[in-house]
């Protein structure tokens, strides 16, 4: 219960977002991709490291510490490091809400940075330091439990999840390829995005080899190494900065029980994000209808279906027949993925998602805008099906 | 049939999760942790009971039985060792005591369908690991018939 006292809600404001290119190329260090995208963010606030006395760097690759020695923050009074895998960068942005909201600390830099495509799991074998890389919690109940039965990658364990979801609602696969061709077309009228200047057909699509049954290859997202951060303050200073302030309506997270297990689950088809969707809107007092687009984290097509049911957008087994008939276009029912998402805009782990919310809040999408747009939806999923959300308004 | 590789990966185990796989190598049974306050099952071991958090923990043979919940199909796999079985089936089976459990499905691929019934046997490998079959409770009948 969320104390009188303290109101979330509209306390802070997005006042600067940043993002380096996706690189999928030479071996690339996430360390160093994560300082200029956390530069870039300030910069694009009109601030200056010194202002910065909050972080939350990602689960990996650069520590709060290390990023404040680097940038100069020499007034360091609140951090904390969100371990929710791709849901981190979402649910870090309630973290920096509490932090501003009570006073702790009044500017957040909430950055995230990896190196996916130089550490793909096909990639040649390179030294990695073990300090930089992420704890997964579920690691050894993955080894003991999954591995020896072939089940290694993510998309083989929701494989387990998305078989049933399929089977159980007989679900088009029509559906996630909607996802997948839209993503694309909203990638060429996106600057950034790494699939820009390369089209989907829906036969291209249609011909690409199956993963993991149904997942097909441009179900998946794409692996590129690359880093976005963004700068939240207090909303009374964000009237003074040059950027039209975003505003934090509210936010959640939420894990399935068990988290570390997907086989052991009552109903495997419930992710985080159904139980954080409720509490987000409950904090911001809106609903979906308010929403004018969805960030939704797009890890695999299948599992944005998945997601706009936990959000209400339809009832279960419901959200192939919405992409296929309301559509998630520009000019669609409810847009979804305005930039590409991780299918073709690039891995940031989601929070490429919320510098994207950020800018079609602030109106400043060009031939990508969702017209009109006041309040948007940014969602985070991690493994194992650990979810976030964050709505924000236009100030 | 999905016949699992030569070199199937053993994980090292430590703790709960060592003692479940000594435990099924060691007995050629399934055993789980059931819950001497609530009588609970549980699976992967672990420190409490789920469901009362009580500390008393008792490892039981499951019957061996139970029906498929669900599966991932791989048609591409970054472990060696299952290359030359692809396309591959992971399987999902709830046991009839409540848990569920990853393991290879004996029979023919299309014969896997949610609800499927099937028998849960273990088969020992050295010491430390016992790799986890379903098979068609209907095939089993007709060999045994």
């Amino acid at each position: 219960m969320i104390s009188h006292d303290t109101k979330l809600s509209a306390s802070c404001a997005a006042v600067g977002v940043g993002e380096t290119p996706h690189y999928r190329s030479d071996p690339i260090d996430a360390a160093q991709l994560i300082l200029e995208a956390s530069v870039a963010a300030l910069n694009d606030a009109g601030l200056s490291p010194k202002d910065v006395n909050g972080i939350l760097p990602p689960e990996g690759y650069i520590s709060s510490e290390e990023i404040a020695a680097q940038l100069g923050i020499d007034d360091l009074r609140y951090s904390a490091t969100i371990h929710m895998g791709g849901a981190s960068s979402v649910a870090a942005l309630q973290s920096a809400a509490m932090a501003i909201a009570t006073g702790v600390a009044d500017t957040v830099l909430v950055a995230f940075g990896w190196d996916g495509y130089t550490s793909r799991p096909t990639a040649p074998q390179r030294p990695q330091r073990a300090s930089r890389l992420p704890q997964r919690p579920f690691a050894e109940l993955m080894r003991n439990y999954y591995a020896p039965y072939g089940a290694r990658l993510a998309v083989q364990w929701y494989g387990f999840y998305i078989q049933r979801y399929m089977e159980l609602y007989d679900v088009s696969p029509e559906g996630a390829l909607q996802v997948a061709l839209t993503a694309r077309a909203h990638a060429s009228l996106t600057d950034g995005a790494y699939l820009k200047d390369k089209p989907l057909t829906r036969e291209q699509y249609l011909s690409s080899p199956v993963i993991v049954d149904p997942v097909r290859r441009y179900d998946c997202c794409l692996e590129t190494d690359c880093a976005a951060a963004v700068v939240l303050t207090s909303r009374e200073r964000a009237r003074d900065l040059h950027h039209h302030p975003i505003i934090f309506l509210g936010g959640a997270e939420g894990h399935p029980h068990p988290a570390d297990d997907i086989t052991n689950r009552p109903d495997m088809l419930q992710l985080g994000l159904h139980s954080a969707a409720p509490r987000a809107f409950q904090m911001a007092e809106l609903q979906l209808s308010d929403v004018d687009f969805l960030q939704v984290y797009d890890c695999y097509s299948h599992v944005v279906l998945l997601q706009l049911e936990a959000l209400g957008l339809t009832e279960a087994g419901g959200a192939a027949d919405f992409v296929v008939n309301e559509g998630i276009g520009l000019d669609g029912s409810m847009p979804v993925n305005t930039h590409g998402g991780l299918l073709s805009h690039g891995h940031g782990w989601g929070m490429n998602h919320v510098v994207e919310a950020v800018r079609q809040l602030r109106h400043d999408r060009g031939s990508g805008q969702v017209v009109g747009a006041q309040v948007g939806v940014v969602t985070g999923y991690g493994d194992l099906g650990d979810g976030s959300i964050a709505i924000f308004g236009r100030e | 049939m999905t016949e699992r590789p030569v070199d199937v990966y053993q994980p090292k185990s430590f703790g709960l999760d060592m003692d479940f796989y000594l435990r099924a190598a060691a007995s050629g049974q399934v055993h789980v942790q059931q819950c001497e306050t609530c009588a609970n099952f549980q699976h992967p071991p672990r420190f409490l009971c789920s469901a009362c958090a009580s500390k008393h923990l008792n490892w039981q043979a499951i019957q061996g039985v139970g029906t498929v919940y669900s599966w991932s199909l791989s048609h591409f796999t970054i472990d060696s060792a299952w290359t030359d079985s692809l396309p591959y089936a992971t399987v999902v089976v709830e046991s009839l005591e409540g848990v569920r459990f990853v393991g290879t499905f004996s029979g023919p691929q299309n014969d896997l369908t949610i609800g499927l019934p099937v028998n849960i046997r273990v088969e020992s490998i050295g010491k430390n690991f016992a790799y986890i079959w379903f098979d068609s409770i209907s095939e089993t009948s007709e060999e045994n018939g």
